[in-house]
């Protein structure tokens, strides 16, 4: 993919190239964004509200989004629920197993921070930012389906903004474990 | 020549109708599930040594986590072992909302699971349909005490609050909604000659093996035993509550299948007569201490969830912090049933058996 | 039956079996470790008691020696009895029910799992809620690791 990666530098000599360029890139956020879809990574309770956010009174469909059960098939993992010690290699693991551009939101307290198993709990992984990279993290033990559908809209709106094309000598790519 | 062997099939963690993180590693010949060995382990929160530095107030969300699809259930359980053990009686108006409570609790649990096994046998709309009539549920709880899931509404002597105004109207406009969803599900999916081809005669539990594995609950009365704790050892107030205790005689799935979905006609009536039972009184007992100081001894307390039996063991030391807190649920001794039933079965069908004992899994791991 | 009836019936009928009223706790029978399988062979299988029901099976760390308890129940005859084990803390071996209940097998795997009692004659003793490869016994109440923060006790 050599030669597509030097496109862009060639683009922008042209004149109004970089204007085509930035244009290209909110065309693709756009389009990235409406068809988010997201892995069905429930472990724990915040999973419910996840397939309640699914299903009949708090849609997801309307946003784009669907369920699919491989990670081959999506972009957003959805990480609800309480990450144990025993389950972070199979975590890292189906993460790995996405393709990019990919996005990971942390839902609720488990996943964001431990929540409430931080104190006196020996098997408990304190955080799933501790072994991959983490675009939105949603607050609330369980948070309600409301919150879940803002942190999801957070997420387009942060993936509208990307300027993959337009910024391609500074080298941001999509988040990437450091 | 080729030669055919059989081979390990990972059901792994994360997969969409192991009902949480389960796995089952299944040795198969072909299309058949010769052997199966589950692991169990993926959610273990430790929420055993957590209880050993909070005290008996601070644990009470914790027992919310424990099976969070009947927050209600756990709750009751963890906070009777507490009353008996410390000796403190509880206002009759108070028992009567804690019926109420886990009642509902019961029908929401149900409706979660019967929405899990349709998608299993293939069904994707009663999914849809279970979600709107659990979200009635919700609101009727959320009314009450401001949460959706974890609700962390019993307390030590009581509730913490009373039912708001506007309840007991909200409540018999459900039940009066509900009755005929019920009849709706029968028709569109139960009786329906795909569904029952799938669940007659699959994943058998004999009496005596479901006894001697530790089943308890629905399944254990679609094997044939007429033994519901609500009844033959009641708690609350269940003793004045008339019900009748639904049980098939063939153990199969589509018997599980009955017996939970005539459960949910029974909790509605249960509902009635409690809410008509209720009159004015206080919520809570007045007076018991924030550093609540049990005696010394242990106690074992045990009541009915929608999955079977929970029971809840607690051993003081005379301190404000329990020396140990045991949750013996029903999901783990259903967990350990299933290499006995599941042997033999093609893997379609191992998943809709599987799903019909209604097991998740924080419960199994706690 | 009442748990002081039931241990009549067990010391007349089983007198090799020393058993006593806890003095922990008035419902709970304490056997030594030796003669438990016997007496629950005796408790399940008597017509007059017949304990068909392993409820739960458990282990509990008092700080000099671990205890295991057995909660067993009847469905025939509705009532309820706990047994009691005292066991060495240094090396806590106590004989498998798996042959009497099949529901032990997976409870004595967890009570190996977090505590270290060994469960002789089991027919598959490992790890069910650690991963494999945990070192410790996490329920002890003296298990200290990295990962287990304690709560500071709030002022």
């Amino acid at each position: 993919m050599a030669i597509a990666d030097r496109i862009p530098a060639y683009v922008e000599k042209l004149p109004f190239g970089s204007v085509l360029l930035t244009r290209t890139d909110e065309l693709l956020g756009l389009a990235r964004s409406s068809s988010l879809w997201y892995l069905l990574y429930g472990l724990a309770c915040c999973a419910i509200e996840l397939m309640a956010t699914g299903a009949s009174r708090y849609d997801f469909d309307r946003l784009g989004m669907m369920f699919r059960a491989t990670p081959r098939q999506v972009d957003l993992m959805i990480v609800a629920g309480t990450v144990t010690l025993k389950m972070a290699p199979r975590l890292k693991r189906i993460y790995e197993q996405m393709a990019e551009p990919r996005y990971v939101i942390a839902m609720g307290g488990c996943a964001s921070n431990g929540g409430p198993f931080y104190y006196d709990s020996y098997s408990v992984l304190k955080g799933v930012d501790k072994i991959i990279p983490v675009d939105v993290y949603i607050p609330g033990c369980a948070p309600r389906p409301e919150a879940l559908l803002e942190g999801c809209l957070t997420l387009m709106e942060k993936i509208k903004k990307e300027r993959k094309l337009s910024q391609h000598h500074e080298g941001t790519g999509d988040s990437e474990p450091s | 020549m080729h030669d055919i062997e059989e081979f390990y099939l990972n059901m792994g963690p994360q997969h969409p109708s192991t009902h949480g993180v389960l796995k089952l590693v299944l040795k198969m010949d072909g299309e058949e599930v010769v052997e199966i060995k589950p692991e169990i382990g993926f959610l273990h929160r430790s929420l055993e040594k957590i209880a050993e530095n909070r005290t008996y107030h601070q644990y009470i969300p914790y027992t919310d986590r424990l099976d969070y699809v009947t927050s209600m259930t756990s709750n009751l359980v963890y906070v009777t072992a507490v009353e008996k053990l410390a000796g403190i009686a509880v206002p009759r108006r108070a028992e009567l909302i804690r019926i109420i409570m886990a009642e509902l609790n019961r029908i929401a649990s149900h409706l979660l699971w019967l929405g899990a096994i349709s998608l299993e046998t293939g069904a994707t709309t009663p999914f849809l349909y279970v979600f709107r009539e659990r979200e009635y549920i919700l609101d009727l709880f959320e009314m009450t005490c401001g949460a959706r899931l974890t609700y962390n509404y019993m307390r030590i002597g009581g509730v913490s609050q009373d039912l708001p105004p506007g309840f007991r109207e909200k409540a018999g406009d459900f039940l009066a909604y509900f009755r005929p969803c019920i009849k709706e599900y029968e028709d569109l999916l139960i009786n329906n000659i795909i569904f029952q081809q799938r669940t007659r005669g699959i994943g058998v539990l004999p009496l005596d093996t479901a006894i001697s594995y530790g089943v308890t609950g629905p399944s254990l009365r679609a094997s044939g035993l007429r033994w519901d704790l609500r009844k033959n050892r009641p708690y609350s107030l269940y003793q004045e509550m008339e019900f009748e205790v639904p049980v098939r005689s063939s153990g199969d799935t589509l018997d599980r299948v009955l017996v939970r979905i005539e459960e949910m006609k029974q909790s509605c009536s249960i509902i009635e007569q409690a809410i008509e039972k209720l009159r004015k009184g206080e919520v809570r007992t007045p007076g018991i201490s924030m550093n609540l100081r049990p005696p010394e001894g242990e106690v074992f307390v045990r009541t009915e969830s929608p999955r079977g039996e929970i029971g809840c063991y607690i051993r003081s030391d005379g301190s404000p912090k329990p020396w140990r807190i045991k949750f013996r649920t029903p999901s783990f001794s259903h967990v350990s049933v299933l290499p006995h039933v599941l042997k033999g079965l093609l893997i379609a069908d191992l998943v809709v058996a599987a799903g019909s004992f209604d097991i998740v899994l924080p419960e199994t791991d706690r | 039956m009442k748990v002081p009836e039931i241990l009549n019936r067990l010391k007349k009928e089983k007198p090799e079996i020393c058993a006593s009223i806890s003095p922990e706790c008035a419902l709970s029978i304490e056997l030594d470790g030796d003669s438990l399988l016997a007496a629950a062979a005796f408790l399940r299988d008597d017509e007059e008691l017949s304990f068909d029901f392993l409820n739960c099976l458990f282990a509990v760390d008092c700080v000099d020696h671990l205890e295991v308890l057995y909660i067993l129940h009847s469905y025939k005859l509705n009532h309820e009895v706990t047994l009691r084990v005292k066991l060495d803390r240094d090396s806590p071996e106590v004989e498998s029910l798996s042959s009497l209940y099949q529901g032990a097998d997976w409870h004595e795997r967890e009570a190996f799992d977090l505590f270290g009692v060994t469960f002789i004659h089991h027919p598959d003793l490992r790890r069910i809620l650690m991963p494999d490869d945990w070192k410790g016994y996490p329920m002890r109440r003296d298990y200290v690791h990295e990962n287990l923060i304690r709560r500071p006790e709030s002022s």
